[in-house]
């Protein structure tokens, strides 16, 4: 990622301002000071990138809320926008990742599967959205590392590197999670000719 | 578009819509201070509004929720789990055996302009939760049980019924026993959309996306059906724009007894998302007549909650749209229900 530029994770788009101003200015952050500033920024993307992650709103910013807690007591050690987004896109991922296993542990302690028991109606869109649902569906069923690659590298829009690096794994790992989750894709939802 | 540009469009359309909560960052600082603990937050903002935005959120938002919170959106549970009235002629399906109720979304065909276009009902049928059972059990609904709604009909010829079904791949093979008779060739084309749009959407809402269905007629393929439409592969969903209806009214369904305030799901596909919706009382009497403004303007489709109070009594409720050409009224979709 480039020095002295903020990466939004919504859609991958780099907010673009001044790199000297960018990086002249948060030198002297206080860590409340970061936080305020990077919420502005952060907070909403991280909040989507998390429900793609976990596909619950609220549960989505409970995670998000406490990264942003890590991160006031990081930001010593950090001292950088950049980093920090890194620090917060990676702690979002981590936490994501125990609420999911705690999830999985609560649905079978209840005896029950994943599986909603009211439905909701993919029906109730438009075509364009009951299609976009029906790609997110196809999604959810990936396993989580093949999920959180396709997130990361076509949502966030992070290198291989980066996804690696996010993800805490190697950059062939990730090759490997991405080209299996597109084929598995391309088998639930490619529409014969 | 490749597959990336397919994730893409619908991870952006995925999280549009995401709310946060106003006071986030106050609780942030809260517990950076040391002057609160992690506050469960359960967002509710999808579920308590009731507007157009949150209609399409809640179905955006719902697909994409793990599970789906309780109660339900009361915009996604009138068009399904709640559907208002159960048919008086919803039984058990032929073929069910034990099983319970379902709700699936039936397709049936209506005519705006001359032309044949699908219109969706929620039935109650009788089923298991396992898809294969729950596409059996809708598309026998379509086949035995005429609509709620009289201005909708069947294209399937009666004596049609389900042999089996399974799915594969993505695709279900429905095997049908009793196909007849002629059917119209204009109408042939649309029956089959019927079927495949019924069977899709069942799945669909059971988050098991089909991409399109086979047909068996007792257990052998055949070339063409009525000697009109090719049913020979995989059948899939012909675009929306030519096949469903302009407008509908999700819910209240025809025949539906509701509250005194109560809330109508509208869908459509027209000009600039502009619909109407008329309220006429038992003697044709206008009762009220407003512009409504879908989420989504055609050629994509859009959705809109509108919120009535009515006193008790026998009502016609009615959706249009007027004509961008001459101003007439066009598309009519009509339910009869009753406020208690």
């Amino acid at each position: 990622m480039a020095a002295g530029s903020v990466s939004d994770v919504w859609g991958g788009r780099t907010v673009t301002g001044s790199p000297a101003a960018e990086s002249t200015v948060h030198m002297g952050w206080s860590a409340d000071e970061a936080v305020t500033r990077l919420f502005a920024t952060q907070y909403r993307p991280m909040v989507r990138l998390a429900v793609l992650l976990l596909h619950d709103p609220g549960q989505a910013e409970e995670v998000v809320q406490d990264a942003f807690v890590a991160l006031h007591a990081r930001w010593p050690r950090l001292r950088d926008p950049d980093r920090a987004v890194g620090y917060l896109r990676q702690s979002v991922l981590n936490r994501s990742r125990s609420a999911l296993r705690h999830r999985s542990v609560v649905e079978r302690f209840l005896g029950r599967s994943g599986a909603p028991a009211v439905q909701p109606s993919a029906e109730a869109g438009a075509l364009v959205a009951e299609t976009q649902a029906e790609v997110l569906a196809a999604v959810r069923t990936l396993p989580a590392r093949q999920r959180e690659a396709l997130v990361l590298r076509f949502y966030v829009d992070l290198s291989e590197a980066q996804t690696a690096e996010t993800m805490g794994v190697s950059a062939g790992a990730v090759k490997s999670h991405t080209s299996r989750a597109l084929a598995a894709l391309r088998r639930l939802l490619s529409v014969p000719s | 578009m490749t597959p990336e540009e397919v994730l893409r469009e619908a991870f952006e359309a995925g999280t549009r819509q995401v709310p946060v909560a106003p006071d986030a960052l106050r609780l942030i600082r809260d517990r950076v201070a040391g002057r609160a603990r992690r506050r469960r937050l359960r967002v509710v903002a999808f579920v308590s509004t009731g507007t157009a935005i949150a209609a399409t959120a809640a179905a955006v938002v719902f697909a994409l929720a793990g599970r789906a919170p309780a109660p339900p959106s009361p915009d996604v549970a009138n068009s399904t789990s709640s559907s208002p009235s159960p048919s008086p002629s919803a039984g058990p399906s032929p073929s069910a055996a034990g099983g319970h109720d379902l709700t699936v979304p039936v397709y049936y065909v209506g005519t705006v302009a001359g032309r044949p276009v699908l219109y969706r009902e929620y039935r109650t049928v009788q089923g298991n939760d396992d898809v294969t059972d729950a596409i059996r059990a809708g598309v026998a609904s379509m086949l035995a049980d005429p609509p709620l709604d009289p201005d909708y009909t069947s294209a399937w010829p009666a004596g049609a019924s389900v042999r089996g079904v399974t799915v594969v791949d993505g695709v279900s093979t429905v095997d049908l026993s009793g196909v007849q008779g002629t059917v119209d060739p204009a109408l042939a084309q649309m029956a089959v959309q019927q079927l495949v749009w019924t069977v899709t959407a069942v799945a669909a809402d059971r988050h098991a996306p089909l991409t399109g269905a086979r047909l068996r007629f007792d257990g052998a393929a055949r070339a063409s059906l009525w000697g009109a439409v090719d049913v020979s592969g995989v059948l899939v969903r012909a675009a929306a724009s030519s096949t469903q209806a302009p407008v509908w009214i999700i819910s209240p369904q025809q025949g539906a007894t509701v509250p005194g305030t109560f809330t109508v799901q509208l869908d459509g596909s027209v000009f600039e998302a502009t619909v109407r919706l008329r309220v006429r009382d038992q003697t044709g009497g206008l009762v009220s007549d407003q512009q409504v403004l879908l989420s989504g303007g055609a050629p994509a489709r859009g959705q809109a909650a509108v919120t009535l109070t009515l006193p008790p009594g026998h009502y016609a409720i009615e959706a249009y749209y007027l004509s961008a050409k001459d101003g007439s009224e066009q598309g009519l979709d009509g339910h009869a229900i009753t406020v208690r």
